[in-house]
């Protein structure tokens, strides 16, 4: 069997045969033979992988115009006086040719001549840029990461326009080799930092690299030790030309429309690039409103849980008569029905993803329906409860990038509230917030800069900066370490 | 990774513990349907034990989409017998078979023969039950507390949120005092005086409706009984020097014409010096009248004399006597003021305060 | 590794302090006499501190790491006293958090039960880094603010200055008194001390935030009660939870829910980070068997002890004001001096 790193041989015959042995006389290898000049060559593609017209036009064509006498006047002409294509790279052995060759490289191989030539003329089937699903704003740019990471770069790098902007590309994956960009600014990220992510990278030890999710638990330090991500995703170019200009590094995927940013921080989940777009007033108010969103949506169910069935001294007078009104009709202890009721609207938001477009308007009619009108007519639930849940479930839409964390956090308080009220919700907060508190991935805390506290930089957490401020400094996550080394 | 599995084994056995408390029976103990809402109680003494009356929510139209109807009266009462309260609260739970729940205690209403000599004793039934709110009303009842509580009322949602109206509109417009639990409980017992507002039912004939409820009138208690009672048309001045009025209606006449004046107090100044040996009460109290007319200044110059008169005549009367009756809480001004002239006369506060003298001024300006 | 900020390790203190101010305080006679020696306290315990601080300034050590240069025996005979301590806290906080929980808030949890929770979760925060206790503890100290400030904002109506007298009947007793009594409730010295060693720099500094920040809550919960109160917050010996009962707003009809959510995030904090200096204490005293499943139970035995005695209803048997400070001003004062005296006097001999 032929060993991937063996060199290539000056006889074209043997490397073609050793190449189709190699990938087991695979249906999408392309390999053209012709001769130029007097000296016999192959151009070998992948299937589908290489335009068409780019190779016939770029590549092809000008081959046919030379007259070679022997296999060192192709080479000469390949990689010395001409320019073929944007990429152009020396192929020494069969590992390289293979990558290029599914990578979307045309190959030139020479008989006589123990290398080739690869050249890029990538025609595979992408998608365009698009708007972004995830992270949607009103003002903001419009344009999103698609799954070509090359795209990617170029949408990174038409925004930063800085000598100091850094693109790293390694493989990851066994067997898919898939492309990885590790990405930095060099004056501000912390070498220390990017080091410790590209070792990471490597150390992946994986067969394949087909999404971010699968790269995250390796450069996430804190994945199994903690309950929220240290490391935060985003689909919007311009978000991550903001990340890296905080001194923070991005690592883009190919086959993955959504970039890796870590360290990620608390804070990060309420923010959007709309906050760049309002002015301060409005963009502090907008931040503080996801906060107590983000109270509600975690901590009203467990709360409501709590008061009602341990403490209904607290509610006022008026508001729990009618909630004992309510309760007093329904069949289940009210833990049990705040359960069903989380677990149904989570069910349907599932089934709201998973469900073609089409009918997609059907699950929130059957939602609507079932849950809000005739459950409550029936005397299942209590009106009171439903409001609750309504408030929560859309108070977690407001932050998207915490919904998971939400869900399970939510479950966990009304079970902790309910065994034993206040007590179980203030031992789970506890629980949280030292869990929390001991993310220190990357030497750098995940509450940052509230905790430890930076003076100059925590009312950033609360406040949208001026851009006046922005002019006179950026803050960047160094300014959060104790490493000060720059990149 | 041996502290990460330590960690997980710990997170797992933390739910694990919550989850296993979940599913056990104790879940129904803090069902709210199983609480009896009480808004009012009543206590009374028949025959040597304790006779609860015990005004409980009860919706008149129960549902799961329903508000409460505020058209009805949405109450009922519990009575309860024991030797104390507890086991007359007892009594009362045992008759529905569920807890009675006094987060919500609204009022407490005594009957004229309750001995409040050990208010901390009377009142352990709201200490030992760890709910009871610090802020709740005490009033007498006209003669029995359970008449107070067996009339239903239907102004606001339940009947209790009336009376308390009642008693915080009359306590601002110093018409009565104001006597919440927690000024009873800071009491050592049988030493003290308390200002504890009376509240009435008044029908006003067989085709009325709704039952008339009035407190215009204060019980003055000393020693645990009541020694007697204040009434808002004579004794009204009384109330504006305590701390929760706000203002009053007075009758001032200029010209031969009778006029209805508003008061609002301004401002308060009391202290407590020595003069000649003897306890000095000094006051200095500033009201100020909203009315119309040219006779203002004129209207504003009685108010102020007939306010001043009324204070140092209710003075006399509570401090003029060999005891004290200390309707203005000066034992405590005379604490917070001349704390070693307290302590000297600790052990007979009451006689000392009997000797002593009042200087009170009240300024009356108009708006 | 350092990483504990001078900031973190005083609101840490703070927050231990606070939870046995708001779980049991006696306030004697006099209210406003009774602030008078708290103050007069901060400037014992700043007292008491200075040697420390001071051995830490001449020899850039905590009184433990410099013993355990000079003399293992020693140190490890002072280490033990420390544990000694801190097992006897431990006991003293997760009994009086099971207890006070049954006595004053009406969940359906049992004694045993809360307890049991509260170890489990006391156990995971002790198994963190201090710095990451101190976090935890800043946002903790925080959320105690923002909801006295509710206390106070909602109860100021009621608030009347009579309360704060000085109508002590024996006030130089009940000055020394209450500096005695409150100097032995603050335990939370010998864990200032023992966890000084984590700081970089700003030990003073640490030290003076501890006595102010600690000092001027007090004051401002003591101040608050007794003019909100009255009477009731010298007759009862947890006028804070009282306080909270009475407060309102017009969305809350009360706050001791509140009381106890914030209480016993502070009690845990508390006690995780007393388990956390027993499992550093054992790691030294018991080095060959810290890996072993005794060393890693012994921060939890004080709790296990406690079950029996909660059982049976005795825990108001061990009082927090019957003991004496002597340990405390031994551990905290004397030990520090002692070894500042032995440092000096080498320092002289090999000059």
């Amino acid at each position: 069997m032929t060993d991937l790193d063996e060199a290539l041989s000056a006889d074209i015959e043997t490397t073609l045969s050793k190449l189709k042995e190699l990938c087991g006389e695979t249906d999408d290898l392309n390999i053209m033979r012709v001769r130029v000049g007097r000296v016999e060559c192959a151009a070998i593609t992948a299937e589908g992988q290489v335009s068409n017209s780019a190779a016939g036009d770029l590549i092809f064509q000008p081959l046919m115009y030379l007259n070679a006498c022997d296999a060192h006047e192709v080479a000469d002409f390949l990689m010395e006086s001409s320019l073929l294509s944007t990429q152009r790279s020396k192929v020494s052995n069969y590992r390289e040719l293979v990558e290029l060759m599914f990578s979307g490289f045309c190959i030139v191989l020479a008989d006589g001549w123990a290398k080739g030539v690869a050249f890029g003329a990538q025609g595979f089937e992408k998608r365009s840029v698009s708007p972004p699903d995830s992270e949607q704003t009103v003002y903001g740019p419009q344009d999103s990461f698609n799954e070509t990471v090359r795209n990617n770069i170029s949408l990174i790098r038409r925004r930063l326009k800085t000598p100091f902007l850094k693109f790293e590309m390694i493989k990851c994956g066994r067997r898919s080799r898939t492309d990885v960009c590790i990405i930095y600014m060099r004056d501000k990220a912390s070498a220390r930092m990017v080091a410790q992510i590209r070792k990471r990278l490597k150390d992946t030890g994986l067969d394949t690299v087909l999404s971010g999710g699968y790269i995250e638990p390796f450069v996430d330090g804190a994945y199994n030790k903690s309950f929220f991500p240290g490391v935060t995703y985003t689909q919007r170019p311009d978000a991550a030309c903001l990340h890296l200009n905080e001194g923070r590094v991005c690592i883009l995927v190919d086959g993955s429309p959504f970039c890796l940013v870590c360290p990620a921080l608390f804070s990060d989940s309420f923010r959007t690039m709309d906050d760049m777009s309002a002015k301060p007033g409005y963009a502090t108010f907008i931040r503080w409103l996801k906060y107590f969103a983000f109270v509600l949506a975690v901590a009203l169910p467990g709360l409501y849980v709590a008061l009602v069935m341990y403490h209904p001294e607290a509610f006022a007078l008026k508001l729990l008569l009618n909630l004992y009104v309510s309760e007093e009709a329904t069949p289940f202890p009210l833990p049990v029905e705040m359960t069903v009721l989380v677990l149904m609207f989570e069910i349907m938001r599932e089934a709201g993803i998973r469900l073609p477009k089409a009918v997609g308007g059907a699950v929130s009619i059957v939602g609507g329906l079932i849950i809000g009108d005739a459950a409550v007519k029936s005397g299942l639930i209590s009106v009171p409860l439903l409001i609750v849940v309504g408030i929560t479930a859309t108070s977690a839409f407001v932050i998207p990038r915490l919904d998971r964390q939400i869900t399970l956090l939510r479950i966990v308080f009304i079970i902790a509230a309910s065994t034993s009220g206040l007590f179980g919700v203030s031992l789970c907060c506890i629980l949280f917030m030292s869990n929390i508190c001991a993310m220190n991935d990357l030497n750098v805390s995940f509450l940052s800069p509230l905790s430890p506290i930076n003076k100059r930089r925590v009312g950033e957490v609360f406040f949208r900066r001026s851009f006046r401020g922005y002019a006179a400094r950026h803050s960047t996550v160094t300014d959060f370490t104790h490493d000060d080394r720059r990149g | 990774m041996k502290i990460e599995r330590f960690t997980l084994a710990l997170f797992l056995f933390i739910a694990g513990s919550f989850v296993l408390l979940f599913s056990s029976s104790r879940l129904h103990g803090a069902d709210i349907r199983q609480r009896l809402l009480c808004h009012a109680m009543g206590i009374d003494v028949e025959n040597g034990e304790y006779h609860i009356t015990a005004q409980i929510f009860k919706p008149s139209q129960p549902g799961s989409d329903t508000p409460v109807d505020i058209t009805q009266t949405n109450v009922e009462v519990l009575d309860g017998r024991g030797g104390t309260i507890a086991q007359a609260i007892a009594d009362c739970e045992q008759q529905r078979g569920k807890k009675l729940f006094l987060g919500h205690l609204k009022l407490i209403c005594l009957g004229r023969e309750v001995d409040l000599s050990k208010p901390r004793e009377l009142f352990d039934f709201c200490l030992g039950d760890k709910t009871v709110c610090l802020g709740t009303d005490i009033c007498f009842g006209e003669k029995k507390a359970e008449e107070l509580l067996q009339t239903h009322l239907t102004t606001e949602m339940i009947s209790t949120e009336n009376y308390i109206d009642l008693i915080d509109y009359n306590a601002k417009t110093s018409r009565c005092a104001r006597c919440r639990l927690i000024d009873l409980l800071g009491e050592e017992d049988g030493k003290f005086t308390a200002l504890i507002p009376v509240l009435e039912v008044q029908s006003k004939g067989s085709d009325v409706k709704e039952p008339v409820m009035c407190a215009e009138r204060t019980a003055v208690v000393q020693n645990g009984k009541i020694a007697r009672v204040l009434d808002a048309q004579k004794d009204g001045a009384v109330f504006l020097l305590l701390s929760n009025s706000d203002s009053a209606v007075l009758q001032a006449q200029t010209s031969g014409v009778p006029m209805a004046v508003r008061i609002e107090k301004s401002g308060l100044k009391r202290s407590m010096t020595t003069e000649e040996g003897k306890p000095c009460f000094d006051c200095r109290l500033t009201v100020v009248i909203d009315t119309l007319g040219e006779n203002g200044g004129a209207a504003a110059a009685q108010i102020g004399k007939r306010i001043e008169e009324s204070l140092k005549m209710a003075f006399e009367k509570s401090y003029g006597g060999d005891r004290a009756e200390d309707i203005f809480g000066l034992e405590k001004l005379l604490r917070f003021d001349m704390p070693r002239e307290y302590l000297n006369n600790k052990g007979d506060v009451q006689g000392y305060l009997s000797k002593v003298k009042a200087k009170i001024k009240v300024i009356c300006m108009v708006k | 590794m350092k990483t504990l900020t001078p900031l973190q390790l005083a609101l840490t203190m703070c927050c231990c302090r606070l939870f046995t101010l708001l779980s049991e305080v006696r306030l004697g006679d006099s209210p406003a006499l009774f602030m008078v020696s708290l103050a007069a306290l901060g400037a014992v315990e700043a007292v008491l501190l200075i040697p420390c601080i001071g051995l830490i300034k001449k020899t850039g050590k905590a009184p433990l790491e410099f013993l355990y240069e000079k003399n293992t025996v020693a140190a490890q005979a002072v280490t033990v006293v420390f544990m000694g301590f801190f097992l006897w806290d431990c006991f003293l906080t997760s009994g009086g958090l099971a207890y006070y929980l049954d006595r004053f808030f009406s969940t359906d949890i049992s004694r045993i039960a809360a307890l049991f929770c509260a170890v489990a979760v006391a156990g995971y925060i002790s198994s963190l880094s201090s710095s990451s206790v101190g976090k935890c503890a800043a946002l903790a100290f925080g959320a105690f603010v923002i909801f006295m400030l509710l206390l106070g904002v909602n109860t100021v109506a009621d608030a009347d200055i009579m309360g704060l007298h000085l109508a002590a009947e024996h006030p130089k007793e009940s000055f020394a008194y209450n500096i005695s009594s409150q100097l032995s409730q603050s335990r939370e010295l010998v864990l200032f001390v023992f966890l000084l060693s984590d700081l970089k720099q700003g030990h003073r500094r640490s030290a003076a935030l501890y006595i102010i920040i600690a000092l001027c809550m007090a004051q401002g919960c003591i101040c608050l009660a007794a003019t909100a109160l009255g009477d009731l917050a010298s007759a009862t010996d947890t006028p804070l939870y009282y306080l909270s009962c009475l407060s309102s707003s017009g969305i809350a009809e009360r706050f001791d829910a509140g009381f106890m959510a914030v209480w016993t995030a502070l009690g845990v904090l508390r006690l995780g980070i007393i388990i956390h200096c027993i499992s550093r204490c054992v790691k030294r005293v018991f080095a060959p068997f810290s890996n072993s499943l005794a060393a890693k139970l012994l921060p939890f035995l004080p709790a296990v002890l406690s079950v029996p005695i909660l059982y049976t209803r005795r825990w108001k048997m061990f009082v927090l004001f019957a003991q004496p400070p002597y340990i405390i001003v031994s551990i905290v004062g004397v030990v520090p001096l002692v070894l500042l005296a032995v440092s000096k006097r080498r320092r002289e001999v090999e000059d």
